[in-house]
């Protein structure tokens, strides 16, 4: 038990914004907006 | 008789909406064409983006509704908070990013004209799209309107009616004055307002309810159910968050939010492309914190109420009362313009994409082309002003579950927006009449289906996971036995399915 929730739910729900946070910073890495129009 | 504490409160809340219009006045300067009215002259910088778009997100719901939502149903719910900031980086990395840059190339100033100009119609698809723009967002601002009436009747004590008019007179005069640079100048203080806010109050609310162990163990004695990530089956009005349910409110909230004209239309009016690399990590990031301390205080709200250490009226009361509980008295008010921030940042936007879209795309495009950009500007600012005189008409009689029907018009938008846009945006093949037929069936679908199954209790899943599989249908199906688009028209729209759009394509 973390915070009074089962160890799953407490890792799942803190887990899954963490690994989307990770993702969205991936895709700023990769990401290429190509050449500024003006 | 108005007491000390009264002036005091009357007093900070006159010192918010003074700024607000100040604001208004200021940016009113900087507007020489509508692309300046509308679109913040395409110049809007990487942070005050972000604001922007975070903003015109968090509504009545995200403080009051969330809040509320999270008393009463507890953790499975939670995917809410997940799924709302992830609407954000959704909006910018999968509509935003290719159409911003288009729009720069062909000029757009709305959705709808990106819809235009990649379905080669330039009225009836325009004019489609402008008409379930205009329902869904007048259906969303009487929704709004409810959620400042709330705030404004408990800080002063006043009447519904009464605060219906302070808050459409307010709103109405700084949007008329100054366009997105006023809304987006607003939307980024009331953005910082809200983070700041939430992030020093949350932790004193969960605090006083006795941390979260505490308060997790309180929940569970209410049902075991409550600390779980979702409902095994509906067996109480609380509990529509089943496995299958929870995959409708992803699309709803985390595809279907982000395709609203009032959030999408704000990357159309960023200043440099490449603030799409990191503005969806800035987005996400900064809301996942403030989603999770809102629904935090819903369950602390639940747990001091079970102790007996406090009274909450009803579910959506929870923040407010939760707040009142733990700030000493003096405080409490400032606290409360953080409330009526989140409250007012939604219905500005709104308001602002309601007026562009009957001036822009119905006025300007379909029935007078030949109008001018003074024209244009000066119907924007009439449109707004029936619009905030209809709305509060509307709002009198409010619904008497506010979070549904924010949930319904979001359910129409997944409906309506999302197939064409994504279909248009990825999919060569992509017709003008697939997509009317998408539009068409997913408006008439959700209305039928919101209209029937309001409640949530009563279908497997949100009513517009099915008028959406209708649309995803129509979309496929008409435009397979069309004539493909015109080559041209896919070249110029860069369709295709690719994000990035390089120069030499």
């Amino acid at each position: 038990m973390i915070i009074g929730l089962e160890d799953k739910v407490f890792y799942i729900t803190f887990g899954i914004p963490v690994l989307i946070f990770v993702l969205l910073l991936i895709w700023g890495k990769v990401y290429d907006p190509g050449k500024e129009d003006d | 008789m108005i007491d000390m504490a009264d002036f005091y409160r009357v007093f900070i809340v006159m010192v918010y909406f003074v700024v607000l219009m100040g604001i208004g006045t200021w940016a009113s300067r900087k507007i020489k064409t509508s692309t300046d009215y509308m679109l913040a002259g395409k110049n809007l910088g990487f942070w005050v983006f972000v604001f922007l778009i975070v903003a015109s997100t968090t509504s009545g719901m995200t403080l009051l509704g969330s809040s509320g939502l999270g008393y009463v149903t507890g953790w499975p719910t939670i995917w809410e908070q997940i799924f709302v900031p992830l609407t954000v980086a959704f909006c910018i990395i999968f509509y935003g990013a290719k159409m911003a840059k288009i729009g720069r190339k062909r000029g757009y100033l709305t959705v709808q004209d990106y819809f235009a100009d990649r379905f080669y119609s330039p009225r009836g698809i325009r004019g489609i799209a402008g008409i379930s723009v205009i329902t869904t967002s007048i259906i969303y601002l009487v929704g709004q309107y409810t959620a400042i009436s709330i705030v404004l009747v408990w800080i002063f004590n006043i009447t519904h009616t009464q605060a219906l008019l302070i808050a459409g007179t307010i709103v109405f005069i700084y949007v008329l004055l100054g366009g997105l640079y006023a809304v987006a100048w607003t939307n980024t203080i009331q953005g910082l307002a809200i983070i700041i806010g939430v992030v020093i109050l949350a932790p004193l609310i969960i605090k006083e309810a006795g941390g979260m162990t505490f308060i997790n163990g309180v929940l569970a004695s209410i049902d075991p159910e409550m600390i779980t990530l979702s409902y095994p089956e509906a067996y109480a009005s609380y509990a529509f968050a089943t496995p299958m349910y929870l995959v409708s409110f992803f699309f709803l909230l985390a595809i279907g939010l982000g395709s609203s004209p009032h959030i999408i239309n704000n990357v159309l009016a960023v200043r440099k492309q490449k603030y799409f690399k990191y503005a969806p990590v800035a987005a996400f990031g900064i809301y996942v914190v403030v989603m999770y301390l809102i629904k935090m205080v819903g369950f602390s709200a639940r747990a001091m109420v079970e102790t007996g250490a406090m009274t909450v009226p009803y579910a959506d009361y929870s923040f407010v009362a939760a707040v009142e509980h733990v700030l000493p008295d003096a405080v409490w008010p400032i606290f409360m313009v953080v409330v009526l921030a989140a409250v007012m940042s939604t219905t500005d936007r709104i308001m602002l994409t309601i007026g562009n879209t009957a001036s822009w795309d119905i006025y300007k495009n379909i029935i007078n082309p030949d109008a001018d950009d003074k024209k244009v500007t000066l119907y924007t600012r009439i449109v707004v002003f029936a619009v905030a005189v209809i709305t509060i008409v509307l709002a009198i009689n409010p619904p008497s579950l506010l979070a549904w029907l924010i949930w319904m018009t979001i359910g129409i938008t997944l409906s309506v927006f999302v197939v064409p846009l994504v279909a248009g945006l990825y999919w060569k093949r992509a017709t003008r009449e697939g997509a009317m037929a998408a539009m068409i069936s997913g408006f008439v679908s959700a209305v039928v289906f919101g209209y029937i199954y309001k409640y949530v209790e009563v279908l497997p899943m949100h009513f517009s996971m099915y008028s959406f599989i209708v649309s995803v249908v129509a979309m496929i199906v008409v435009s397979l036995v069309t004539k493909p688009p015109p080559a041209e028209v896919i070249e110029r729209t860069f369709t295709g399915p690719f994000i990035s759009i390089k120069e030499d394509k």
